[in-house]
């Protein structure tokens, strides 16, 4: 039996993501084996994180695992997202500062959406936001799906959100264990590029790695659009590469640790008043094709 | 010339068009009725989630296959969000950038890795 020992906290941020991927290190080597994942220590566990936290356990898939010393106000929350390990037992979320966990089929983007709309954009304690923030909020997470399914070539997406009504924002994470935007940008160029370069360049605008003659290379760019306006933050973390962008500075990290996959956190502004009001309206027949 | 009007919400069979999938079957039926020189008229009403993915795939794509003289002579919309038009001129450009920066490809790849 493998035991792994859980840090004081995972938040989402850069050493969040690193404590994640050390124990998908761990894990992966690992078949039919007992793996106990053990929280004596932890004392905060941010609920969007389980979405990484899920890829890993389904990574594994041939092991038991085991989640031990879980703090009962953390198996609260947990259960709150209905997380799978509990096989979907729910409690009731009063406060309702957690959006579901939720593992997808990347062919279903259509659920997908609609689990948006439900769990995410209709929750009680959204504040009255404008309807095209909420329509911005849900076009960057389903560009990101979507990046999951076309760039990552995996089978699943797993993603879980929390809450933090206090601070005015909401954390979105969404994980695909697949192919990361290193190994694509390595098969692409043909260079042995560094995790840190690879997502510097995947998130300019204008780059992609299709060959195909379906153009791509903007949904990053949308996104970083769309949260600069907000105020909110995104952060990537990919092979062993860690990424984000807040208040228009952008920083780039080596990680330590190999994560075989890409994680992406959207950090939403939920207390936005912009009215996101266009420059110039375009007529319909103003579009030069 | 013949006008055809494709009715979006029909052909994604939602309010959502948001899938690679749905984008590609919109640009095979505008590649049908632009290959008997039909006049095509997109109509998005009642569409309230768009992304870029569809768009690349439902019109990004015909960049590949018809220029744009052509396509401002066959094609228009009616009915866009004004945001989504914002970004339907974005995929426009977008496309057409991406079939001209293939033949210079290698350039760009050795301007961003070179100095690794």
């Amino acid at each position: 039996m493998l035991t792994i020992q859980l840090p004081h906290t995972i938040d989402s941020d850069q050493q969040g993501f690193a404590s994640l991927a050390n124990i998908y290190q761990q894990v992966k080597p690992c078949q039919f084996e007992t793996i106990q994942l053990d929280f004596q220590n932890t004392t905060w566990f941010d609920a969007n994180m389980l979405a990484m936290l899920g890829a890993i356990m389904e990574s594994a898939w041939t092991n038991d695992f085991d989640i031990v010393n879980l703090r009962p106000e953390q198996e609260k929350i947990f259960k709150k997202t209905r997380y799978s390990y509990f096989g979907g037992e729910s409690l009731p979320d009063s406060y309702q500062t957690t959006v579901e966990y939720r593992k997808s089929k990347v062919s279903e983007i259509g659920s997908f959406e609609k689990y948006l709309e439900k769990k995410l954009l209709a929750h009680s304690k959204m504040p009255s936001m404008s309807a095209l923030l909420r329509k911005k909020i849900k076009e960057s997470i389903l560009e990101i799906f979507n990046n999951a399914r076309t760039h990552g070539k995996c089978k699943f997406v797993f993603s879980c959100g929390q809450y933090y009504p206090q601070k005015g924002r909401l954390d979105f994470t969404i994980v695909d264990i697949g192919n990361t935007i290193r190994k694509n940008v390595r098969d692409y160029s043909g260079r042995k590029v560094s995790g840190k370069k690879a997502i510097e360049w995947a998130v300019r605008e204008n780059t992609t790695t299709r060959k195909d003659n379906i153009p791509g290379g903007l949904g990053f760019t949308l996104i970083r659009d769309f949260l600069r306006k907000n105020k909110g933050k995104i952060q990537i973390t990919s092979a062993d590469g860690y990424w984000f962008e807040k208040n228009d500075k952008s920083v780039s990290k080596k990680l330590d640790v190999f994560f075989k996959g890409t994680a992406v956190n959207l950090e939403f502004n939920i207390n936005d008043t912009s009215s996101y009001c266009l420059s110039s309206e375009i007529e319909d027949m103003d579009i030069a094709f | 010339m013949e006008r055809k009007t494709i009715n979006i919400f029909d052909v994604v069979g939602g309010k959502a068009a948001v899938s690679t999938e749905d984008g590609d079957r919109l640009f095979e039926t505008i590649s049908a009725f632009l290959g008997k020189d039909f006049e095509v008229v997109l109509d998005f009403v009642n569409i309230e989630t768009l992304t870029s993915t569809f768009l690349n795939a439902a019109i990004g794509q015909l960049y590949n296959k018809y220029d744009s003289p052509f396509l401002r002579k066959h094609l228009s919309t009616s009915n866009l969000q004004p945001e989504d038009k914002e970004l339907m001129v974005k995929i426009i450009e977008r496309a057409k950038e991406y079939f001209k920066d293939k033949e210079n490809l290698e350039k760009d790849i050795r301007e961003a890795f070179d100095d690794e």
